[in-house]
């Protein structure tokens, strides 16, 4: 594949992802000895988003590497609004499966503001995003290409893309 | 002019503010319905004008859109070019309140404010906001395009609609490497909400957007070009239009912004077509490290209102917003004593004596600085030396940091201020609430130790000054020996509980700001 680094550099970006695994495993057990933070649920209105520009990337975060994350497709994930005891378990494994073979950059889609902070911290993408928001997604699918959206917690469908 | 044509509501659907804009955009996806023709411009020649009509004039047929011109005798002149009847522009609503005094004059594709001096782009703001401030007026030497404009802006069709219901601001927060700019945004939402009916709501670009959740306000969350890893220009381009659109959409009275400039995609976002009337207030704190940012100040040009919070240690400010500098654009800089979020009231809340004393708080703020490790080792060792017990304080944009300490409790609150007259002594850094906060609010003992980045403001000034008033000490990790010693001559006023002499609180900066912005808005003054 064009572009792909030397082995020498796929096994120093590999150990580099392996690291900030690490370090977002640490993270999520220090939040899990907090209590959930219940914001005020504050609704805000909707962004009218064109489809005139080109979209915007989704990264991969750090914990992942890929020769080509490009070519991996957008999944929006769903975080409960108010985390609950099946959330962090359910994070750490997506998160497993994501930092062992990366099947998609994730964006994922929260109603409240809690986990924003960590998933900055590890190079994730976020939007706002709810089970009922279609048009939502239809935003983002012109803003991130956003193909499909799924809840965290079963891995549930909730929203396909049309069209390629 | 696009600004002036999409806030027309006599116009509907897509429209081309000139005959070039129109040509340039044939063959895209979006057919216009309305073309805007006009005579000649700023160094354009009678030669090019005549031939532009020429090319439209082919192009258009007999049918195709419909065609304006600013003024009846632009249209009538026009309208034998091209051989399709043209309509006049209807005039556009009356302006907001008494119709200004003020005369400025358009010249060369710069407005010129002979009163004051200022001079700024003609493309710099909404015309919709320039309709407010002044009548335009040209020479009668002036291109015709210039004359046309002007004549158009002086008329209007009648009283805007009435106000009713709650004010409406949009907050936008850049990404700062602490809380400054949120924290003093949310400072002047929460003054600004005592005073008039006011719905706020936040467009940020921090992570720790949730702190403004938390205080009931809602917001966009918008991640920043670096953290999609994302072209910036393209990112810049997004952020224009989605900024834009909700301009448009929701009838907003002023966007406020805290940094040292006016982003060129909020500028844009400012001037988007039907945005409307939107003021733009610039929070801009001083104390820029010398020779920094020299370029963000004629980006002021793009607000009426430059507010510049007081800062305690301005006698040491040497960077830029200091200097004198030619007033830009319509900003009217005003400075306001200092601003802090938390209110005196707040500060008598119960619920925040450590359970075991002496006790100091330690505050570094962000993680992001190569001596963050060294100055956290040499104050833990000070501390069990002294027999000190501390607090450290996570900040909410922080990973919990990797080391443990049986001597150090960690907690993450905001804001900070209500926390702080519980304890004995306080460790900080000195960004401008950390700073503000600690000397204004409390009589606790206070060390300094000043992060200085090229990206941050002079807090080593500020630390100094304060060392040198004789409010508090300073540290540097740069110096081990000497910073361990002046920590241990810290703590022991930390032990004894020992009262600081500290500068009068005086007046509330955050108030004295909502007071100016209550003016822009409404006119009104104190209540």
């Amino acid at each position: 594949m064009e572009g792909r680094p030397d082995p020498a550099q796929e096994a120093e970006l590999s150990r580099q992802a392996a690291d900030a695994y690490a370090a977002l495993t640490r993270d999520l057990d220090a939040l899990s000895a907090r209590p959930p933070r219940v914001p005020p649920r504050r609704p805000a209105k909707a962004v009218a988003t064109p489809t005139v520009l080109p979209p915007l990337p989704v990264p991969l975060s750090r914990i992942a590497w890929h020769p080509a994350p490009e070519s991996l497709p957008v999944l929006g994930v769903l975080i409960p609004s108010v985390r609950t005891e099946d959330t962090l378990p359910a994070l750490g494994r997506l998160f497993a499966a994501h930092h062992a073979a990366p099947f998609a950059r994730l964006l994922l889609l929260v109603d409240t503001l809690e986990l924003l902070p960590l998933f900055g911290r590890h190079g994730f993408a976020a939007a706002r995003g709810g089970p009922e928001d279609a048009a939502v997604f239809e935003a983002l699918a012109a803003r991130h290409r956003l193909r499909e959206v799924r809840t965290l917690v079963g891995a549930t469908f909730v929203w396909r893309a049309e069209g390629p | 002019m696009p600004q002036l044509l999409a806030g027309n509501p006599a116009i509907a659907g897509p429209v081309a503010s000139s005959q070039e804009s129109f040509l340039a955009g044939i063959g895209g996806d979006t057919p216009v319905e309305s073309v805007l023709l006009r005579r000649v411009r700023p160094g354009e020649s009678e030669e090019a004008h005549a031939a532009g009509l020429d090319v439209l004039a082919r192009c258009l047929g007999q049918d195709g859109p419909t065609l304006y011109a600013l003024t009846e005798e632009a249209a009538a002149a026009l309208s034998g070019r091209v051989g399709r009847p043209i309509e006049t522009l209807p005039p556009l609503p009356r302006p907001m309140g008494p119709r200004p005094d003020a005369i400025w004059q358009l010249e060369d594709a710069r407005i010129h404010v002979p009163s004051t001096g200022a001079q700024f782009d003609d493309d710099a703001l909404h015309w919709r906001r320039l309709r407010d401030r002044a009548t335009l007026q040209t020479a009668p030497s002036a291109p015709l395009d210039a004359q046309d404009v002007a004549a158009y802006m002086a008329a209007d069709a009648g009283p805007p609609p009435g106000e009713t219901g709650p004010i409406r601001v949009l907050a936008v927060v850049p990404n700062g490497v602490g809380l400054g700019h949120l924290t003093r945004l949310l400072a002047l939402v929460d003054r600004l909400s005592a005073r008039i009916d006011l719905e706020a709501e936040f467009w940020c670009h921090s992570q720790a957007a949730g702190l403004i959740e938390d205080a009931g306000h809602p917001v966009q969350i918008r991640p920043t070009a670096a953290a999609l890893g994302a072209d910036p220009a393209l990112w810049a381009l997004w952020e224009a239009s989605d900024l834009g659109a909700y301009l448009a959409a929701h009838d907003v009275a002023a966007v406020l912004h805290d940094g040292a400039r006016v982003p060129p995609w909020l500028a844009a976002a400012l001037r988007t077509p039907g945005a409307g009337r939107a003021r733009m207030v610039l929070v801009r704190r001083a104390m820029w490290q010398p020779g920094q940012n020299l370029d963000a100040l004629e980006t002021a040009q793009h607000a009426e209102l430059v507010l510049e919070p007081g800062e305690l240690a301005g006698a040491r400010d040497s960077g830029a917003t200091k200097g004198e500098h030619a007033p830009s654009g319509l900003a009217r800089t005003v400075q306001t004593a200092p601003v802090v979020l938390t209110r005196a009231e707040a500060l008598t809340a119960p619920g925040w004596r450590p359970f075991r004393r002496p006790q100091c708080l330690v505050n570094l703020g962000a993680e992001t600085f190569a001596d963050h490790a060294a100055l956290s080792r040499l104050i833990r060792a000070a501390a069990k030396e002294r027999g000190v017990r501390l607090t450290w304080l996570v900040s909410p944009l922080a990973a919990p940091p990797d080391w443990e300490d049986a001597h150090v409790t960690r907690l993450e609150t905001y804001p900070v201020a209500p926390a702080l007259g519980g304890y004995d002594g306080v460790i900080t850094a000195a960004g401008y609430n950390s700073y503000h906060e600690a000397l204004l609010l409390t009589d606790i003992p206070v060390l300094f130790a000043p992060r200085q980045a090229a990206s941050l403001d002079d807090q080593a000034a500020r630390a100094a000054h304060a060392a040198a008033e004789g409010w508090a000490d300073m540290i540097s990790a740069g110096s081990p020996d000497a910073a361990h010693a002046t920590l241990l001559r810290f703590l022991e006023k930390v032990s004894s509980r020992a009262k600081a002499p500290r500068p009068d609180r005086g007046r509330d900066g955050a108030d004295e700001m909502a007071k100016e912005v209550q003016r822009l808005l409404t006119g009104g003054g104190d209540r």
